[in-house]
């Protein structure tokens, strides 16, 4: 199966052009097994012979067996399994379902099959940059490589049928990761989330609902997944983000007219901030790597690079910096240990 | 101590919240406080929204089963897996794909209403879903077929008609 060979990139990994404000995109395709309980009503036991039966239905290939391998989250620790969220591998949702739930995942982590998150299946492809049909395509690959063993609950009024009503039809969510600092300062986001919803889509913050108010990161994705084709539904998305990110540049060129010296004050200071900072929470963390992303976007910082953003971004979690250091670390040592991994990083 | 909003006045609502242990304060002026009530709050705190689609399924749920009084007996279960209707609309999620048929009279409704559509038109498996996707293209074909007549381009319908025909053969040899 060489086919799903592809041409994503990590995520995190991605510096093309330093101009891009879009950090990522995915595409999650919900399926599950015919005849079987959708995980919530499955036992512990039944639920791992799943895992097992879609990893065969994987493997049936040596080239998938090289490339791809499963991690069985009731055999990780908490951290562990806290640190693939904020990694975007898996969702909340899978690790909530600890005790029955795995995930299989490729070596460049661009493709993550969980198994019994909220269905059997939750097939994501994530990528760089705005490449959603490459991404599709990647999505489709895997998916028929599946069916060619498994059989999928399917209707063929109301199309892949999903434990949540939210998710039939195509059983696709795509969502694109945007960075908006400009709009939010204006306090623009709820009513983009307004008009968002009219056409079937939303946005929320990175890392949960709320957490947009510090990052300025927030995810675009479709709502509506049946009575629309899978291409129709990317369209609609690409559309949408492109209009944001015009939205974006145009308020960042007003900040620049009216207020250069204030808004270049507030990028230099974050900038000094997380360099020589000896204790650092979380919130305080995502705002300054905001203020310093837009910095590197608008051409104003110009000798940091966006993957060294990224993996900040990721590795100052609390999990993920917890695992990096020490599991047992308290709130306050762990604002210690990350301003020091800062400081390491932007030397 | 100032306002964590506006950075202006002083703060004098101090706001914490404690999810799996992690503590998160926020300070506020009134001004911001007020500004700050409700939906907007709670989205900012980082609590799950009251919006969310399992809290909103039984309020649909309801206004639904006015209009079909018999289908909202809650506890209706599911023959295969025994998910009962009041577990659906508590949870928002189905126990198993007969569900979808067993609960018909309630759950595509639903799904009227949050997808705003009933009818699958994306991607179709390509093993379990083959006698779909011939099916599809004959309905195709034979949508086309009764266009060309009524514009009467009647080589373009024969065409269609063969097309029709072969496929029909290929079928009845197998």
């Amino acid at each position: 199966m060489r086919g799903v060979k592809n041409n994503m990139q990590n995520w995190l990994e991605c510096e093309d052009e330093p101009d891009n404000l879009v950090i990522s995109s995915r595409i999650r395709l919900a399926r599950n097994i015919k005849d079987q309980p959708f995980p919530d009503k499955l036992s512990d036991e039944k639920a791992r012979s799943i895992v097992n039966k879609i990893e065969d239905a994987l493997f049936s290939s040596s080239h998938m067996k090289d490339e791809f391998k499963s991690v069985y989250l009731w055999r990780e620790d908490k951290n562990s399994r806290l640190s693939f969220v904020e990694k975007h591998l898996v969702s909340s949702k899978l690790v909530e379902n600890d005790l029955k739930s795995a995930f299989i995942v490729n070596s460049d982590q661009t493709v993550s099959i969980m198994i019994n998150e909220e269905d059997h299946i939750r097939l994501q492809c994530i990528s760089g940059g705005l490449d959603l049909d490459q991404i599709l395509d990647c999505s489709n690959k895997i998916d028929d490589l599946i069916e060619e063993k498994i059989d999928y609950a399917f209707d063929e009024k109301i199309g892949y049928l999903t434990a949540c009503p939210t998710n039939i039809g195509t059983g696709l969510r795509a969502s694109v990761m945007i960075h908006l600092p400009a709009l939010s300062m204006n306090n623009q986001i709820n009513g983009i989330l307004n008009t968002l919803t009219q056409v079937g889509m939303t946005i929320r913050g990175l890392y949960g609902e709320g957490s947009g108010a510090y990052s300025n990161l927030y995810q675009i994705s479709n709502q509506v997944t049946l009575g629309i084709s899978e291409r129709d539904i990317i369209a609609n998305l690409k559309a949408v983000v492109n209009q944001l990110i015009n939205q974006e540049n145009l308020s960042r060129e007003q900040v620049l007219t009216n207020c250069r010296y204030e808004i270049e004050d507030k990028i230099f200071r974050s900038l000094g901030i997380l360099k020589t900072a000896r204790i650092i929470d979380t919130a305080e963390c995502l705002k300054l790597l905001s203020n310093v992303r837009m910095g590197v976007e608008m051409g104003i910082i110009n000798n940091i690079n966006k993957k060294v953003l990224n993996y900040l971004l990721v590795n100052t979690q609390p999990a993920t910096l917890g695992k990096m250091f020490d599991n047992k670390l308290s709130t306050k040592d762990l604002n210690i240990k990350r301003a020091d991994y800062i400081r390491e990083k932007l030397k | 101590m100032l306002c964590e909003m506006c950075k202006k006045n002083d703060a004098v609502f101090y706001v914490t919240k404690i999810v799996n242990g992690n503590k998160q304060e926020i300070k506020l002026c009134e001004h911001c406080a007020k500004k700050f009530d409700g939906f907007n709050f709670v989205s900012e705190m980082g609590i799950i929204s009251p919006f969310s689609f399992q809290n909103i399924l039984s309020g649909l749920m309801d206004y639904i089963g006015e209009s079909h009084k018999n289908s909202t007996d809650t506890d209706v279960s599911c023959k295969k897996c025994g998910m009962t209707l009041r577990e659906f609309k508590e949870k928002g999620l189905l126990g198993c794909s007969e569900c979808y048929e067993n609960f018909s009279s309630t759950v595509y409704p639903v799904i009227n209403r949050v997808q705003g559509k009933i009818e699958h038109v994306g991607k179709i498996p390509k093993k379990c879903g083959k006698d779909i996707i011939e099916k599809k293209r004959m309905d195709t074909l034979k949508q086309e077929l009764q266009k060309s007549i009524a514009l009467e381009e009647y080589e373009k319908a024969a065409e269609i008609r063969d097309k029709i025909r072969k496929i029909n053969n290929e079928g009845s040899e197998e």
